[in-house]
């Protein structure tokens, strides 16, 4: 190839010569070497033309012909109409502000470009879909009023719409002030124009927020429907530049089968509707990237980043959006009527009447929880609105997006699950009732016996039931009335609300499921199949039939699908002499034939349209279709680290149970598990609601000892995130929603902020959020050195913050103060070559604790404050994590024995007395990942003492419920 | 799926002391885009050349399939849309700008790579520059050749007609 790069040096060395050096060199190439002259010149030719294959990528229609140099003029006229103005022009052909002269108003032209217009085929196309498009008549569609001709080319003559578009207020973040009642109100209103457009046929195919105005009047028009096919050009006005490799169309808002070039229908503009309303929601589109290529990949494999959208979207609208945003055209909602009766409810609006029965089996959107909820919720501020409202309506913002988990915490002594080593083996030890209600438990008590117990959800009332002496496997009636059980081998059934316990049937093994018509089965033996029996008593038939010949050897958990006619269960067969778990099979009461769901599959349980099942720890949902009785798209994973045990003989079953309203309960399997626990001053365990097992880092109770923000670490995204508890009732929501370690919280006095430190791209920073959580964190002191900031205090008087500055680095940490407001002016308070951290400001002021290793060894030191100079010994033999208390007349401290040491403190200004440490009790607090994470905290009074205590004996653990697991898709 | 991804792109972003970086995630969704499991990229600039690659065969795939579909070549089964990436207009040009692409890459694949990171892949020049482990001065001379060389090859390829659809 050296011809080629002879050519190629050659183009080098001339191209950029001044014209006559560059005539010289030609002229002696010319006789050198004709050919290569020839060929360095056509090169030359056309990189003087300037042609660039960019245009190619941006515009259609242009070959790499010179451009035209006679444009044509603007017309004055088209039919009865006078031009009045260019509104705008591009690939798109023109567009004219006219004047109807007969109807006397002003209309939008659009005149079709010279490409469309000289092909039949497209024309013809074009005016086809303008005639489909005229009979349109809907007020959220820019209308159309009819075709002209204007000098052989076909013109469109449209309704002017000259109000901004959600593209230009989205850009100007007018989308983000506006309240959320509104944003759903464009949103429906966009849905109902679609609804009306795709029952006439008509797709948009390029719905995106530059096509759709909002008038001043609060009115939707979406414009350019239908028409971008015909004209030969989507995305122009499309903000983003063009440069090589950008292709024509921002690609932003295409589907996943546009992307690919597949068939397209109606789903394709409820996708795009998708990333519309998550646009308005968040301010930024849900498939980002610099060029068409990563929006592209971001189309076909990545998800929208949920966090992003603003913190009061309801549930049932995040819901919408996942469902509008799936891949998989199949599985996304199918109808845009759908999508405007989920916007209708979040808007607390009576259902259209014109809205067609919902046929579909799934139920993407949570059900009303019963009114219970609402009462529940009323500890956050509330208002239940009556026994029909729908809980979106008046909730206040801070509460709708954040999954509320509660922990049903055993009292003292109760120890879940059964002695006994049958029931010991069984997994289910609890069962939720459908209605959300309860949770019936199997626990042992202290003497040894075993008792069903019930739970109350919203009233953490927990009595035992009598007559269920060694129950086990408790299940549910579909009316929540009755709780069946097998006990002594027998099958049993009581009243929840007390009562005698009655027999079933005298013969049964396993687990057992309740249904509507009063059928309930169960496994009579250890190597049988599914039986039926009237709830009532009597005789016990054969539902299933085991298949010897295959080896099945057994029929087990069985569970109803909502009509209650088909079950699932679980099939155990042998291979090789070993029990061989074969997975979940579909059966029915009528015997059709099993058909095979989920392989390898121990438990599955049908709620809310899916199929809940364990694979490897982590609780997974399958949506399923109930009519065609398969499933739809794939599974995702709902809850991680459930606790599976290996129940031997059966392979693994999950501990979960859930409702049909969506509460879902499981144990947690969390390998590094600890739980906020109460204790008093002596040690003993308070009985109080707990929290669910959780990687706990920080503790922090506010200063009314009401709630307490804790850090706790998520296994699923490898980051931390702080979470708001209410003591009383345990109740926890999540506070911080980013991809960032957030820890390390600090309530204000008023207990109306939290202080926190996050780490963001490797630097560690103070932030301030607002508990009422409708801002986003306020950034307090950004970390330039790199060594980090950490928030350990804010003063009672609100005067003051202090943090731990440079703990990053080894022994470098220092204690800075700062003033709590937005531009704080830090200054140091201990800057010396030791460690020092821990700090705390005494509630009334004046003096300041501290441990620093100044002696070699942690100690806890008390100064004055702000000046410093009374410097003197609290702890003694070492000690850390001091905390004030009792109005600041006593201090409490860890010892290195993990003993909680008290130390009194008397006296005001210079003449304050420092007693001796008294032990306490010992704290059986995990060890904390920071130094400057403190294990426990303190009530006001000085009384309660919250540990972030291990979690280690499992029959103890706790049971996690969670409320509203479909929000968790 | 995506889970598993994004757990990796996570462990990445661990080792890199919690730096994010968007285009590692991007990238990592290309892998699933390219479907080479066990591929090893050798580094940053193998991985870009390769989505690259992977863009441009798309785009070509779609501007050749909307130029049967035009010509009446076979029924055309799919309803081609105009928000597609490559509209019918662009089709040919498409088409034709991947063939003499593919003469040139014949005779100078450097020159190819660089054409196909630049217009396909949308990398900057300094990005093809770090692909191909050139410098930037390289990529920009290459590239203006190149430029010349398709024009030209484009001019004497055509109908003299002119391509105007």
């Amino acid at each position: 190839m050296k011809r080629w790069s002879e050519l190629k040096e050659a183009f080098w060395g001339i191209v950029d010569l001044d014209p006559a050096e560059q005539a010289r060199q030609l002229a002696a190439l010319a006789s050198a070497d004709p050919e290569l002259h020839r060929e360095v010149e056509v090169l030359l030719a056309a990189d003087a033309r300037g042609e660039s294959l960019q245009q190619i990528f941006e515009a259609p229609g242009m070959s790499l012909a010179p451009p035209a140099l006679d444009a044509p003029a603007r017309p004055n006229r088209i039919g009865q109409y006078d031009i009045i103005d260019v509104l705008g022009a591009g690939g798109m052909g023109e567009v004219y502000r006219a004047y109807d002269s007969r109807l006397h108003r002003e209309v939008a032209i659009k005149v079709l470009p010279e490409a469309v217009a000289r092909d039949p085929d497209r024309r013809a196309r074009f005016e086809r879909e303008a005639r489909i498009l005229a009979s349109l008549n809907h007020p959220h569609i820019a209308q159309v009023y009819g075709l002209e001709d204007a000098g052989g080319t076909p013109a469109l003559v449209m309704e002017l719409v000259e109000s901004q578009t959600l593209a230009q207020q989205i850009a100007d973040a007018a989308a983000a002030t506006l309240p959320l009642t509104a944003i759903l109100t464009v949103a429906r209103q966009i849905a109902d124009g679609l609804d009306a457009a795709h029952e006439k046929g008509i797709i948009h195919r390029d719905l995106k927020p530059s096509n759709i105005a909002l008038t001043s009047g609060g009115q939707v028009k979406i414009l350019d429907f239908g028409i971008a096919k015909s004209l030969g050009h989507a995305g122009a006005g499309d903000a983003a530049g063009t440069h090589p490799g950008m292709i024509l169309g921002t690609p932003a808002y295409m589907s996943p089968e546009q992307a690919r070039g597949l068939a397209i229908d109606k789903r394709t503009d409820i996708w795009a509707f998708g990333c519309v309303l998550y646009e308005l929601l968040s301010g930024r589109r849900p498939f980002g990237g610099a060029t068409a290529s990563d929006n592209l990949a971001a189309v076909l494999e990545r998800d929208p980043d949920w966090t992003c959208l603003r913190p009061d979207t309801p549930p049932a609208i995040r819901s919408l959006l996942r469902h509008c945003l799936d891949k998989d055209p199949k599985r996304r909602l199918r109808d845009i009527a759908d999508a405007r009766l989920a916007i209708d409810e979040a808007l607390n609006q009576p259902v259209s009447d014109t809205v067609r029965p919902a046929t579909a089996s799934i139920d993407p959107t949570p059900r009303r929880p019963s009114a219970w909820l609402l009462l529940a919720l009323a500890g956050f501020g509330i208002a239940a609105a009556g026994g029909a409202a729908i809980w979106f309506a008046r909730v206040s913002p801070s509460t709708t997006n954040r999954t509320v988990v509660a922990s049903v915490v055993l009292p003292g002594g109760l120890h879940l699950g059964g002695v006994d080593p049958q029931a010991r083996a069984a997994e289910l030890k609890f069962a939720v009732s459908p209605d959300g209600r309860r949770l019936a438990i199997v626990a042992t008590d202290d003497s040894g016996r075993v008792k069903l117990w019930l739970r109350d959800l919203d009233s953490s009332a927990f009595r035992p039931l009598p007559d269920t002496d060694e129950a086990s496997f408790p299940f549910w009636s579909p009316d929540s009335e009755h709780i069946g059980f097998i006990a002594a081998g027998k099958l049993k059934r009581i009243r929840a609300a007390g009562g005698e316990s009655m027999t079933v049937s005298a013969t049964a093994f396993r687990t057992s499921a309740w249904s509507r018509e009063g059928v309930i089965l169960f496994t009579p033996a250890a190597s049988s199949a599914l039986y039926r029996v009237p709830a009532s008593g009597g005789n016990a038939t054969p539902v299933t039939t085991l298949d010897k010949a295959g080896g099945e050897i057994h029929h087990s958990y069985p569970s109803f699908l909502p009509d209650h006619r088909h079950f699932l269960y679980f099939s155990i067969g042998t291979r090789n002499g070993a029990n061989d778990p074969r997975g979940i099979f579909l059966g029915s009461l009528d015997g059709a034939a099993p058909v095979l769901l989920l392989p390898g599959v121990t438990y599955a349980r049908f709620a809310n349209g899916r199929l809940l099942f364990l694979r490897n720890g982590t609780l997974m949902a399958q949506p399923f279709d109930t009519e065609r009785l398969e499933a739809v798209g794939a599974p995702y994973a709902v809850v991680e680290q459930v606790k599976e045990t290996n129940t031997g003989a059966t392979g693994v079953t999950g501990a979960f149970s859930v409702s049909d309203s969506g509460v879902l309960a499981y144990q947690s399997a969390s390998a590094i598990a600890s739980q906020l626990v109460w204790f008093d001053r002596t040690g003993r365990q308070i009985a109080a609601a707990g929290t669910p097992p959780a990687d706990y880092g920080d503790v922090a109770l506010s200063a009314d000892g009401t709630r307490l923000v804790v850090s706790v670490a998520n296994p699923a995204f490898s980051n931390q995130d702080l979470w708001l508890y209410d003591v009383q009732s345990g109740r926890g929501e999540r506070f911080t929603f980013d991809a960032a370690d957030e820890f390390a919280p600090v309530w204000s006095p008023d207990g109306a902020r939290v202080l926190f430190s996050a780490m963001r791209n490797g630097s560690v920073d103070l932030y301030v959020k607002e508990v009422s959580g409708l801002s986003n964190p306020r950034p307090l002191a950004v970390d330039t050195l790199g060594l980090g900031r950490f928030a350990a205090d804010w003063s009672r008087d609100d005067r003051f913050i202090m943090y731990i500055g440079g703990g990053r680095a080894i022994a470098r940490s220092d204690l800075w103060v700062a003033s709590p407001t937005s531009d704080p002016q830090a200054r140091a308070l201990l800057d010396s070559p030791f460690l020092e951290t821990q700090g705390r400001f005494a509630p009334a002021g004046g003096w300041f604790i501290y441990t620093s290793n100044e002696t070699g060894k942690f100690e806890v030191y008390i100064d004055r404050f702000p000046q410093r100079g009374a410097k003197r010994l609290v702890s003694a033999g070492g000690g850390g994590w001091g905390r004030w208390t009792r109005g600041g007349r006593e201090i409490l401290y860890l010892a290195p024995n993990n003993q909680l040491m008290a130390v009194e403190v008397q006296g005001v200004g210079d003449r304050l007395d420092v007693g001796q440490p008294r032990p306490l009790f010992t704290l059986r607090a995990r060890a904390t990942a920071r130094l400057d994470a403190y294990p426990y905290d303190i009530s006001a009074d000085g009384q309660r003492v919250v540990v972030n205590a291990l979690v280690d004996d499992p029959t103890s653990a706790s049971i996690t419920v969670m409320f509203d697991w479909t929000a968790r898709e | 799926m995506y889970e598993e991804l994004r757990r990796l792109a996570h462990h990445r972003l661990r080792r890199e002391h919690g730096t994010l970086n968007t285009t590692a995630l991007v990238h990592d969704a290309y892998l699933k885009l390219i479907d080479v499991r066990q591929a090893r990229f050798r580094d940053r600039g193998h991985f870009l050349s390769m989505a690259s690659r992977v863009m441009r065969r798309l785009l070509v795939d779609q501007a050749r399939a909307r130029c049967a579909a035009k010509r009446g070549s076979g029924e055309p089964r799919v309803e081609f849309d105009e928000g597609l990436l490559v509209s019918e207009p662009q089709a040919e040009a498409l088409a034709d700008l991947d063939e003499a692409l593919t003469r040139l890459e014949a005779i100078d694949p450097r020159q190819g790579e660089i054409v196909e990171q630049r217009y396909f892949g949308g990398l900057t020049l300094e990005e093809t520059a770090e692909a191909l482990g050139v410098s930037l001065a390289t990529v920009k001379r290459e590239l203006r050749f190149a430029h010349a060389w398709l024009a030209a090859d484009l001019r004497t390829s055509s109908p003299e007609d002119g391509r105007s659809t």
